[in-house]
């Protein structure tokens, strides 16, 4: 069950990394909080695992020009802190306690989790909601993808096996906007069944921007368009909240079926629970 | 592959492979049979140990990560540790989830000693783990008892 003769390499600067991920058939270990998982059980079978976590160049959390630069050893617990200021660090905190327990928030990282684009995972979504930027280093040097370029399906992303996920930028948002986040799942154990996301700005009564996402709600991080249409220009109204729920549910969502929700329960769930994200982001207004 | 560690008070150079968890590690690697291993797969936390002060699920870490840490484990609580209390409590019938729970809250109390005087907080926190037969409720409970200030 486990597999024999894997290769370990704890790297110790960018260079080593890059050089030791060259080889092909390797797998980068930050939080390994999903990582390790796999390859115990044999749902990934790398031949070289390479431990990034004494590469203190990675641990990087700074605001920069209007966006947060992320380093791929920032935790998730990082998050659960004052670290991150205003109007991003209140939905960050909001969506980070939905991350497993607090042991899996001590290890794991924010951009381990979206190089994994596990399809119930939090912070992809976020990355797609606020339109990132991704950069991935390798061989070649460093390219920028946009989410919609990053994210490919369900466990899959552009960046090629001799690349690292070496920096997320998340842009800063402005001064009055309110942050929501509502999840079902079965249990506190279990992944997100489904869930929304919404962080909103309103400027002189009226909602000037929406930012609203869904989890699980097809095959990749789904920006919810159609929902955020329906919610800017309006006073940010019962009414308004019903009608970009509605659309997140009937135009964005692509309702994935599984063997606890058919279709329509699951798009009853995308309409509830982003109508309780806006209404949440509403009050922290 | 070559690893220093220190496990408890133990300074050991350990021959590791790879692949092997901090979990395997400590159980047949270093004998120390007290860390249970309950689902594997970094759901029930029964696992749990010390790493350089942080809670950590042993079944998620590999042993080679570890190399120059410190780890602890229940059997490196001291004999006078008030959670100690916990392991032998009635309460909680087959034992496989106490150590796991023990040392996260000894991880936590170790950073915030407030927690211990502090049953709401401290069982948010061990809601992190989980027990596999009914018990939940009552070993979670015997960690608080022990952990509480009045009670050492």
């Amino acid at each position: 069950m486990k597999p024999a003769g894997l290769d370990y390499v704890a790297a110790s600067s960018s260079g080593e990394v890059l050089a030791a991920l060259a080889g092909g058939d390797a797998s980068v270990l930050a939080g390994g909080q999903s990582l390790v998982l796999d390859v115990t059980t044999g749902d990934a079978c790398p031949r070289r695992v390479v431990d990034i976590n004494r590469v203190a160049e990675f641990d990087v959390l700074a605001e920069v020009d209007g966006m947060l630069r992320v380093g791929p050893l920032v935790r998730h617990r990082t998050f659960e802190s004052d670290a991150v200021h205003g109007a991003l660090g209140n939905l960050l905190r909001t969506i980070v306690r939905h991350i497993g327990h607090p042991p899996i928030r001590a290890r794991g990282t924010m951009l381990g989790s979206m190089a994994y684009a596990h399809p119930a995972a939090e912070w992809p979504v976020v990355a797609t909601v606020l339109d990132a930027e991704f950069d991935l280093t390798g061989p070649q040097g460093r390219r920028t993808l946009t989410p919609e370029h990053f994210f490919a399906g369900p466990f899959t992303t552009a960046r090629r096996p001799e690349e690292l996920l070496a920096e997320v930028r998340l842009p800063v948002l402005p001064a009055g906007t309110g942050a929501g986040f509502a999840e079902h799942r079965l249990t506190h154990a279990k992944f997100a069944e489904t869930a929304a996301m919404a962080a909103v700005t309103v400027t002189d009564g009226l909602v000037s921007a929406a930012a609203i996402g869904l989890v699980n709600a097809g095959p990749c991080p789904v920006r919810a368009r159609a929902a955020e249409k329906a919610l800017v220009g309006t006073v940010f109204s019962d009414a308004a909240i019903t009608a970009a729920a509605e659309a997140a549910a009937d135009l964005d969502a692509t309702a994935v079926r599984d063997p606890g929700a058919g279709r329509r329960d699951r798009r009853r769930a995308v309409r509830v629970l982003t109508r309780r994200a806006l209404t949440q982001a509403r009050e922290g207004l | 592959m070559r690893v220093r560690l220190t496990v408890n008070r133990d300074d050991l150079d350990l021959d590791l492979e790879p692949r092997r968890t901090l979990a395997d590690t400590l159980r047949t690697g270093c004998g120390l049979t007290g860390t249970h291993l309950g689902c594997a797969d970094g759901t029930c936390g029964a696992c749990t140990v010390l790493v350089d002060g942080e809670a950590v699920r042993s079944c998620l870490m590999l042993g080679v990560q570890c190399d120059g840490a410190h780890v602890r484990t229940v059997e490196g609580l001291a004999v006078d540790h008030p959670l100690r209390a916990a392991l032998t409590a009635p309460a909680t019938p087959d034992g496989a989830c106490v150590p796991g729970l023990v040392m996260l809250a000894a991880g936590a109390i170790d950073h915030d000693p407030d927690l211990s005087g502090d049953p709401g907080r401290l069982r948010r926190l061990l809601a992190s783990n989980a027990c596999r037969d009914a018990g939940h409720d009552a070993a979670e409970q015997a960690v608080i008892r022990a952990a509480a200030p009045e009670g050492r």
